[in-house]
């Protein structure tokens, strides 16, 4: 209850919250998503970036929830970045335990999956910190949690690690059908950028996302230079 | 067409590029304003003809197609040239503290370099020459042109008068010889009639005729040497009177009332340049900014690697004003974004 007090759901969304609603439907649809999910009947997305603090978590959270709403069908958004747990904080699950304590066995994957009210989006937090996270990202819990979630959801979303900050990323990310890989507009360098797509060599990139932004230059003048849009 | 990434650029540092731009024509104009002061002018007119001491000769090369007035012009300025012009000009307009001996050589060196810029001869017609004169006061601006033609004035006349001396002592030394050998031709006739008598007498003797033609044409040459040498007096006397024909000053230099205006170009100019400076520093930050920055900006800078756009996703902000906006930063209210992406799951938000 404490997210719908925070976030205000039922409020309609403003203008520029309509806009960036919009970009991330076409950011969807550009992804070809509809037709991943006919031929394999559940798809795993994962949400990456080159470092932290790109945006990749904000969109992992616009993504399943615009999947959850406008298809009408069950999402579960799971945090599989045990560093930042970002998630966790975002929908006041932390300190409830989490992935992390799902693959130690400690916890049961149902108790760890929190629905939003009144949505189908399911959330599923990190986590405390694992003392090896590697060892975690690694075992073969993982694939059949990821398994098993697949059989229960249309849509698994995965908040993954940023790729060249956690080896975790590097190993996660074939767990999924597609990764979206996040750039910040004017921050992530090109170099980042191709040394993150080295490390998803073999997973299928569905594409990239310049998120945060703003078209500095008036549109009469991108008319008067020809410049692309 | 123009790189997206460049002309985002720009615009956003457009305020920081604009400083050059303007900060240096501004400085440029402060400092001019600063350093500007009065320039009064003065000049003289002179209708000249050659200078005296220019002489052809084989040993110098001269400019047949230069007009009088460019030869004096250039005699005037070359003698501006000299350190010795210079301070003699100083002394005679009064602008030394004593005599230009009493000098030392860091006050010589100041009246030279003062003198050397405020000074100079140009022609303004055939025989027509000027000589202008800049200077912070009226005073001093007519006093340097006065003084200037003065000394140079006196050169000439001192010119005219060693030359015309340099004439006389050279047609005296002519005359002397010139003398003796008419005597001698004389002596010579004289002796010839004492040992010949009647040779003077018709029908004269051949040789008696001989010698009185020789004696004839000596007393030719000598009457000729002494309208020379008379006419080398003539000159050494008269060379002040010639000089006012050679050297005649029709408008002496007059006080000026106002001081010497600026023109418009030459006011706009240096912050013209200084802009155009500006300019070209603020293009070359920006073309190093440009070329450094590796970023992702937009979809043009995917193009080499490979891979799928999906699309852009605008900044979120709060949109409270700019004392809202200030709040939010202050708080570092950086999860609006991720309230907002959060919020797009209810139904009811749709």
């Amino acid at each position: 209850m404490a997210l719908l007090q925070r976030t205000r759901i039922t409020q309609p969304p403003r203008p520029e919250h309509r806009e960036f609603q919009e970009a991330i439907r076409d950011a969807l649809a550009a992804a070809s998503l509809g037709d991943l999910a006919q031929r394999r009947g559940s798809v795993v997305i994962g949400v990456t970036s080159p470092s932290h603090g790109e945006g990749k978590t904000t969109l992992a959270m616009a993504m399943a929830g615009l999947l959850a709403s406008d298809l009408g069908v069950d999402v579960v958004l799971m945090d599989t970045d045990f560093e930042t747990h970002s998630l966790g904080v975002e929908y006041d699950l932390a300190g409830e335990g989490g992935l992390a304590e799902v693959l130690d066995g400690r916890l049961s994957l149902e108790s760890v999956v929190t629905r939003i009210p009144n949505t189908r989006l399911y959330v599923v937090a990190s986590g405390s910190m694992p003392a090896d996270v590697g060892r975690l990202a690694r075992s073969g819990d993982l694939v059949n949690l990821v398994d098993r979630l697949k059989k229960q959801y249309r849509y698994v979303v995965l908040d993954l690690p940023g790729m060249l900050n956690s080896s975790a990323g590097r190993t996660v990310a074939p767990l999924c059908d597609g990764v979206i890989v996040v750039t910040q507009s004017g921050k992530t360098s090109s170099g980042d950028l191709e040394r993150t797509l080295e490390r998803l060599e073999g997973v299928r990139v569905l594409g990239v996302v310049v998120n945060r932004w703003k078209s500095h230059v008036p549109r009469w003048l991108e008319r008067a230079l020809g410049i692309a849009s | 067409m123009v790189p997206r990434k460049l002309a985002a650029r720009i615009i956003r540092a457009l305020p920081f590029l604009l400083i050059p731009v303007l900060l240096a024509p501004a400085l440029t104009m402060f400092l001019q304003q600063r350093s500007a002061q009065d320039e009064f002018v003065a000049e003289a007119t002179i209708w000249v003809l050659e200078p005296p001491m220019i002489q052809q000769s084989p040993l110098t090369i001269e400019n047949p197609y230069l007009s009088p007035a460019q030869r004096q012009s250039e005699v005037i300025n070359d003698l501006l040239t000299t350190d010795g012009f210079r301070l003699e000009v100083a002394e005679h307009a009064g602008l030394l503290p004593g005599s230009s001996d009493s000098l030392t050589q860091e006050q010589r060196s100041s009246v030279v370099r003062v003198i050397g810029r405020s000074v100079y001869a140009d022609a303004a017609g055939s025989n027509l020459l000027q000589v202008v004169g800049e200077a912070p006061t009226e005073q001093v601006a007519v006093a340097l042109v006065g003084s200037v033609v003065e000394v140079y004035r006196s050169r000439l006349e001192v010119e005219a008068q060693r030359q015309s001396a340099v004439a006389a002592d050279y047609f005296r030394e002519q005359m002397t010889a010139a003398e003796a050998e008419l005597a001698e031709r004389k002596a010579a006739a004289d002796a010839y009639l004492a040992a010949h008598p009647g040779a003077d007498q018709v029908p004269v003797d051949r040789e008696y005729a001989l010698l009185i033609g020789r004696v004839e044409s000596q007393t030719r040459v000598v009457e000729g040497i002494g309208e020379a040498l008379q006419g080398s007096h003539l000159n050494a006397v008269s060379a002040s009177q010639g000089l006012a024909a050679r050297f005649n000053v029709l408008d002496q230099p007059a006080l000026s009332e106002h001081p010497n205006t600026v023109s418009r170009t030459q006011q706009l100019g240096m912050p013209l340049a200084a802009a155009v400076l500006g300019a070209m520093v603020s293009a070359g930050y920006l073309l190093v900014v440009f070329y450094t920055d590796h970023s992702v900006y937009s979809r043009e800078d995917l193009a080499g690697a490979q891979v799928r756009f999906l699309g852009y996703t605008p900044r979120i902000r709060r949109r409270h004003g700019l004392f809202g906006r200030l709040a939010a930063w202050i708080r570092r209210d950086r999860n609006h974004a991720r309230r907002v992406a959060a919020s797009l799951s209810g139904k009811a938000a749709l």
